[in-house]
């Protein structure tokens, strides 16, 4: 090999790994302008009683694990929106428009502030209710929006993200509000297989003057009245004047109202039976399990058998 | 083995030496950031300064903000009773949300074409019971002389901004988004089903593109964005701003 070969095809392979640090330079620069959005907070919900007068602060953590933020905290009103536990957020009910500010120095509501890539901000919330509020549910959330980004060039789409933290807060003199149920539905299929894992649903209406959080089971009982089971109710909030569906809870964690596995078989009852405040509410309903699968599949061999038999004769 | 040789397998046994030091002191470094992150293993989170109740919390244990709240017997002497987080649920991770890009660039447009752009949204709500994550636009795509990509119409049955249809034709025009992950909403069937978005300007609600309803972490969705349009569109630059909001259920 030459000379000017050897040193050609140095020149070749510096020439080469330029190229790739310029490609792995222009990638990292790439991910750097794609600017993402994540957003924590902390809590989630605050459950708030309080008397006509009174003001309290409370502290939220929301930390930026995206690229750098210009935040807007602001507070809104919601409604519930569905028996699922959805809220539908609108515009700040006017009675609470002095209620909410922030005690920090240097941000307020409605006001954006800068929150660097990596780093938390504590938000310190005071609500102060005024003398003459009348004893009432509100219900609000506190909203953290990201400024939107410039958008330059051709067809462009910009998003803008949101998380919510949501306040529910009952205005009551005497500590005391009216809270009141009823039960909207409890149903199952009538006739469910053996096997099979029969499941309930359970939604309650909130008839009173302050959210309410159920504190109750449902009871399986078999045909001797023997309880076989029983599924704690999840405490889930129900808003005055809307329905919620209701969870269980099982192995400390939110699942359906369901049976385990389990060989049932005959009249059973289930017994709804919770407690709000100190009132007591009651409903049952009968279902039937029977071995339908095994039956039919036992029927069938039954019949082949009896077929291959005669053929055979 | 002559001495040059020697002296240059000692040189590459130092450098290759140097290297592996380089190397643990780069994930030595690693790990003290790790460290960093998990020192918020043990915090005090003074949540509600009126009365001195927090979260004491570790990885492997939280007590919840009931600690040292006031119990109703006292509501007359203080006048508030203040629960933060779910009380059945101990954990102290963030609800956390999380758009991938800020900015979707669709460039220069093809005609008669399905021209398509994808995020990911993600959502962990280990402190929260679920979540709704929902969408709504501040107008239609829209141009700096007015023209507007019209919301698509999918295909027939037409979508509709709260009901997903199939959209495989390019014979329709218009802009839409297909949702595709662990907790998209229902009506997305598949990477086939499209929805336009709703929008301010059409006084449309903001609409469900993600749902959960247990406690979970990392849950992830891919947004696809599409834009099909006829040689008839006027030329321009077409933008619009989507507000995705996510909200953890009560």
């Amino acid at each position: 090999m030459t000379n000017d070969k050897l040193k050609l095809q140095i020149k070749n392979f510096a020439f080469c790994i330029a190229i790739l640090h310029f490609t792995f330079y222009i990638l990292h620069l790439s991910q750097a302008h794609g600017q993402t959005f994540s957003l924590g907070i902390y809590p989630p919900i605050l459950e708030v009683m309080i008397k006509p007068g009174k003001t309290i602060t409370q502290a939220y953590k929301v930390k930026n694990s995206g690229d750098d933020l210009v935040l807007t905290p602001n507070i809104v009103s919601f409604n519930p929106k569905d028996e699922l536990g959805n809220v539908y957020l609108t515009r700040l009910n006017p009675v609470a428009k002095n209620w909410f500010s922030l005690t920090n120095a240097n941000i307020q509501l409605g006001q954006p502030f800068s929150l660097p890539s990596g780093t938390s901000q504590q938000l310190v919330l005071k609500i102060k209710i005024p003398d003459d509020a009348i004893d009432s549910d509100h219900y609000f959330s506190l909203t953290l929006t990201t400024s939107p980004t410039p958008l330059i060039g051709m067809t462009k789409i910009g998003t803008k993200g949101v998380i919510t933290s949501n306040i529910l807060l009952t205005i009551s003199k005497d500590g005391t509000p009216q809270r009141k149920a009823e039960i909207s539905k409890f149903s199952s299929k009538k006739i469910f297989d053996s096997f099979d894992k029969p499941d309930f649903d359970v939604q309650i209406k909130n008839i009173g003057q302050a959210y309410l959080q159920p504190q109750g089971s449902i009871s399986i009982y078999n045909t001797i009245g023997k309880k076989i089971a029983d599924l704690e109710l999840l405490p889930e909030n129900v808003l005055v004047n809307a329905i919620r569906k209701i969870n269980c809870r099982a192995d400390n964690k939110v699942a359906p109202c369901q049976l385990g596995t389990k060989f049932l078989i005959g009249r059973y009852q289930a017994k709804l039976d919770f407690q709000v405040d100190a009132e007591n509410y009651q409903t049952e309903i009968t279902f039937y399990a029977f071995p339908i699968k095994l039956s039919l599949a036992l029927l069938l061999t039954g019949t082949m058998l009896i077929i291959i038999l005669k053929r055979r004769r | 083995m002559t001495n040059d040789k020697l002296k240059l397998q000692i040189k590459n046994f130092a450098f290759c030496i140097a290297i592996l030091h380089f190397t643990f002191y780069i994930f030595n470094l690693s790990a003290v950031r790790a460290s960093t992150m998990f020192s918020d293993s043990y915090e005090i989170q003074m949540g509600n300064l009126n009365m001195g109740a927090g979260r004491k919390d570790s990885e492997n244990y939280a007590l919840t903000d009931t600690m040292g709240q006031i119990a109703p017997g006292q509501y007359g002497e203080t006048g508030y009773i203040v629960l933060a987080g779910f009380q059945y649920i101990s954990s102290i991770i963030p609800f956390t949300f999380t758009i991938s890009d800020l900015s979707i660039d669709f460039g220069s447009l093809t005609v008669d074409y399905f021209n398509e752009q994808i995020n990911n949204l993600t959502i962990s709500n280990g402190s929260a019971r679920g979540y709704e994550v929902t969408v709504l636009a501040n107008k239609q795509l829209t141009s700096q002389s007015a023209s507007t990509i019209p919301k698509t119409t999918c295909g027939d049955p037409a979508c509709t901004t709260s009901k997903a249809e199939e959209w495989t034709s390019t014979d329709y025009y218009g802009f839409g988004f297909n949702v595709d992950g662990d907790e998209k909403a229902s009506d997305f069937t598949n990477s086939t089903y499209f929805r336009p978005f709703p929008d301010e300007d059409s006084s449309d609600s903001a609409q469900k593109v993600m749902e959960g309803t247990v406690v979970g972490t990392n849950k992830k969705v891919d947004i696809t964005y599409r834009i099909n349009i006829s040689a008839l569109q006027t030329a321009g630059d077409y933008e619009n701003f989507l507000t995705f909001t996510a909200a953890p259920k009560i």
